[in-house]
């Protein structure tokens, strides 16, 4: 979908519609939204809808970069702790890794 | 004209492009560089409950420079001095030590081992080998940790590497020829000259043997049970173990109890253990006490009749033989039917057993003219003198020497099945027949050298002090010994008592059927043709794979033991009644074998709710899983030269991107526009 073809009140339902649905723990989503529409809330000139669309993106923003702040830091913890937790640590593995503690 | 030349170039091109295919067909790339080493053997992964032990490589295996160590200026060349490190050592039996393979592994400078066979045929210059802990079965038997006795040098040349967790693969090239090309290829390519090392390229090998198991018994059979989408794909471990053969003299009804003290026990073990896989032959270990048990059971098996009417009186009810396996991973057989006793599982209880006699390392062979001595010993708290005086007589008449090693003997009893009953009944009577007074007679046990050699076993040899003829001699003392406490107490019996004399021809076929060739008389007659021409291997292996040894051996049980049936003398009538009657076809008869039977040699470990791993009661050993076992050999040019190649390969990828993207650009000239159709017949 080429987004400068869309008329405005489309694109503000969209990105709205994309934060709301990143609520559904879909980080993804939010990190999608905010690249998306990071030219029509900040590089385009003022329409009607875009101080909303500015809102939505930062929101979106900010939300992707805490759950990859989250999801990095339990990474580390967990690879460097994997092996003394022992029993736990294997039922947190999706793929045990073979021949090695 | 020009038709038919466009049609002869045709023919020409075609022609030239399939000898260009003949010509590059070719092996693939990698059968090129690498030359594979057939012959080997791999020592791999064990786990018990709380260590993992043997040998293991990185997953896509190991790689050095192959160098041969021979005296102690190629090992400081390894150790030390050399410059192409990481080696991969090629050794004699002779060196492969505790001291030097410790020293490899400190050193950071070996990657793995490969073991040759001795040099040339002399196999007797090596005085010994074993690879198993100097008090084997430690901590399993009836000293605990605070007895003395606890550790006695009983395997006094043992190393303890068998039980050793080493970082690098080994091997063990048991071929001459594959042992010749690792050697040439270290004389052609890697031998230093003058003292000085040659230049690259050197000839390397790589090793393979990758194990998937990792810690301890409890971590791999948990990750063993993960879910898995493919079922058993997950499995990295699995536990020790096979059957149990437990056969009886006379037949025992389904109501009839055993009272205390009425059976007569005669014990053995099959299986033996060793560093590499395959390769266990244990001659003296566990054959020995195994032939010298089967052969008792044909002499008893003979005379069960005679037996049977005379001991109607007699407190003595049966006997039963009973074959251990996996007794060298912490007894495991005998500590398993000890648990099926105080479950209540077994046809009787320790409290009915009135004398437990082992057979334990029996070969003996001596060219002076004396006879053979054997030992006997029994713990301090369950002595007969008894049984101990009946031997004595009975072995007198066989030509055996029995001799009672007393009970104030420092180094108490040796590790033997009999420990495990003895832990469960302290007071058991029972008595381990052994042909050594302190520690082992067999400089090798449990290893790969444990041989007919070493027990000086010649195949057919009738003279009066070889080993078949000891061991007959022990065998028939023992038997007579049996028959006499039988019949002891019997009263009102007219006839004589029946004598067995030693069975020479048995015991003789029987060691060469476990010692040489599996394709013997006996077995072939037992289970038909059969391609194996080396004998069959005793490690006990693991539960969930059949094991031939113990196979075969409970065949060879019920053709003593069992009776044939004589109104069945067709085949699939036989067979039908497998399950009813437990009949079993072989060497053209039909036999009842319903006194023998299989038991399940899996130790209680792994059967008791909540066991604890670390507790050391019972055996808790589980072998790893492996894919691939390989050993090849190869020409490795230096690091530049790898690198210069790479890098070479890399521009030459690029470069012809480069020049097929401007070819296309100009396609249009380079490559006139196709003419349509068909090529014109020219005018006339």
């Amino acid at each position: 979908m080429n987004l400068s073809k869309q008329k405005n009140e489309r694109k503000l339902f969209l990105c709205q519609r994309y934060f709301y649905a990143g609520f559904a723990f879909l980080p993804f989503v939010w990190a999608i939204n905010a690249v998306w529409f990071y030219k029509e809330a900040f590089m385009t000139p003022p329409f009607a809808e875009q101080q909303d669309i500015k809102k939505y993106v930062i929101r979106s923003g900010l939300g992707a970069i805490l759950w990859a702040t989250a999801l990095i830091a339990w990474n580390i913890v967990f690879q460097t702790n994997r092996v003394a937790w022992g029993e736990t640590g294997d039922d947190l593995s999706f793929v045990i890794p073979q021949g090695r503690p | 004209m020009g038709w038919k030349k466009v049609q002869y170039y045709q023919n020409v091109i075609a022609v030239l492009f399939s000898i260009c295919l003949h010509l590059s067909w070719a092996d693939r790339t990698f059968t090129k560089v690498y030359e594979p080493v057939s012959s080997t053997a791999a020592c791999f992964k064990r786990l018990n409950g709380t260590h993992e032990i043997g040998c293991t490589s990185s997953s896509r295996g190991d790689v050095g420079v192959l160098h041969l160590v021979e005296d102690e200026a190629s090992l400081q060349w390894v150790l030390k001095e050399g410059p192409h490190s990481p080696y991969i050592v090629l050794l004699y039996p002779e060196y492969f030590t505790r001291e030097h393979i410790l020293q490899f592994q400190d050193s950071g400078r070996v990657n793995g081992v490969l073991m040759l066979k001795e040099k040339g045929n002399n196999s007797t210059s090596l005085t010994s080998f074993s690879t198993e802990s100097s008090c084997p079965n430690q901590g399993f038997g009836i000293y605990n940790t605070s007895s003395s006795k606890q550790c006695q040098k009983w395997n006094a040349p043992g190393n303890h590497l068998l039980l050793e967790n080493l970082d690098f693969p080994i091997f063990f090239i048991y071929n001459d020829t594959e042992s010749q090309k690792l050697l040439n290829c270290f004389e052609t390519f890697n031998r230093p000259i003058n003292g000085s090392a040659r230049e690259w390229p050197l000839c390397a090998s790589q090793l393979r043997s990758f194990m998937l198991a990792a810690i301890n018994t409890p971590t791999c059979l948990r990750r063993s049970s993960v879910f898995s989408m493919n079922p058993g794909a997950s499995r990295v471990c699995d536990p020790l173990g096979d059957q149990n053969i437990v056969a009886s003299l006379f037949p025992k009804n389904a109501s009839e109890t055993y009272e205390n003290n009425s059976v007569i026990v005669i014990a053995a073990r099959m299986d033996g253990a060793s560093l590499f896989d395959d390769i266990n032959p244990s001659a003296d270990s566990s054959i020995s006490g195994l032939v010298s048990l089967l052969s008792i059971m044909k002499h008893l098996g003979n005379v069960r009749e005679e037996l049977r009417n005379g001991q109607t009186q007699s407190a003595l009810k049966n006997v039963y033989f009973m074959l251990f396996n996996g007794e060298a991973f912490g007894y495991i057989g005998s500590s398993r039917i000890v648990y099926d006793m105080t479950q209540a599982n077994f046809p009787f209880n320790l409290t009915s057993i009135r004398y437990f006699i082992e057979l334990n390392q029996v070969s003996a062979s001596s060219n002076s003219n004396k006879n053979a001595t054997y030992f006997i010993h029994q713990s301090e708290l369950s002595q007969s003198k008894e049984l101990t005086d009946l031997l004595q007589k009975t072995g007198l008449d066989s030509n055996v020497n029995m001799s009672v090693v007393t009970s104030k003997n420092e180094m108490g009893l040796p590790p033997s099945s009999l420990q495990t009953f003895l832990r469960e009944k302290a007071d058991l009577t029972g008595v381990v027949i052994t042909n050594h007074e302190e520690e082992y007679r067999n400089k090798f046990y449990n290893g790969i050298f444990d041989d007919k050699e070493k027990i000086g076993f010649v195949y057919g040899d009738k003279s009066v002090f070889s080993v078949q003829q000891n061991i007959a001699g022990l065998s028939a003392a023992v038997a007579n010994s049996v028959i006499e406490l039988l019949l002891a107490s019997a009263t009102g019996s007219s006839a004589p008592p029946p004598q067995v004399s030693p069975d020479l021809g048995t015991v003789d076929e029987l060691l060469h059927c476990y010692l040489e060739s599996a394709n013997c008389s006996i077995f072939r007659e037992l289970h038909g043709q059969n391609q194996m021409t080396k004998a069959y291997a005793t490690y006990v292996g693991i539960t969930r794979a059949p094991n031939s040894m113990s196979q075969v051996t409970s065949l060879v049980v019920s053709s003593y033991l069992g009776s044939i049936v004589e109104n069945i003398t067709k085949e699939d009538e036989c067979w039908k009644l497998q399950k009813d009657k437990g009949y079993y076809w072989m060497n053209g008869s039909c036999y009842d074998t319903i006194l023998i039977n299989t038991t399940e040699a899996k130790s209680p470990a792994f059967l008791v709710d909540n066991y604890d791993w670390a507790s050391g009661k019972y055996s808790t050993w589980t072998e790893s899983v492996w894919q691939t076992l390989s050993v090849r050999i190869f020409i490795k040019p230096s690091l530049l030269h790898e690198i210069l190649t790479l890098v070479s390969g890399v521009v030459m990828l690029v470069v012809s991107f480069v020049v097929v993207a401007k070819v296309n650009e100009k396609a249009e000239l380079i490559f006139p526009t196709r003419y349509e159709g068909y090529l014109p017949v020219p005018p006339d």
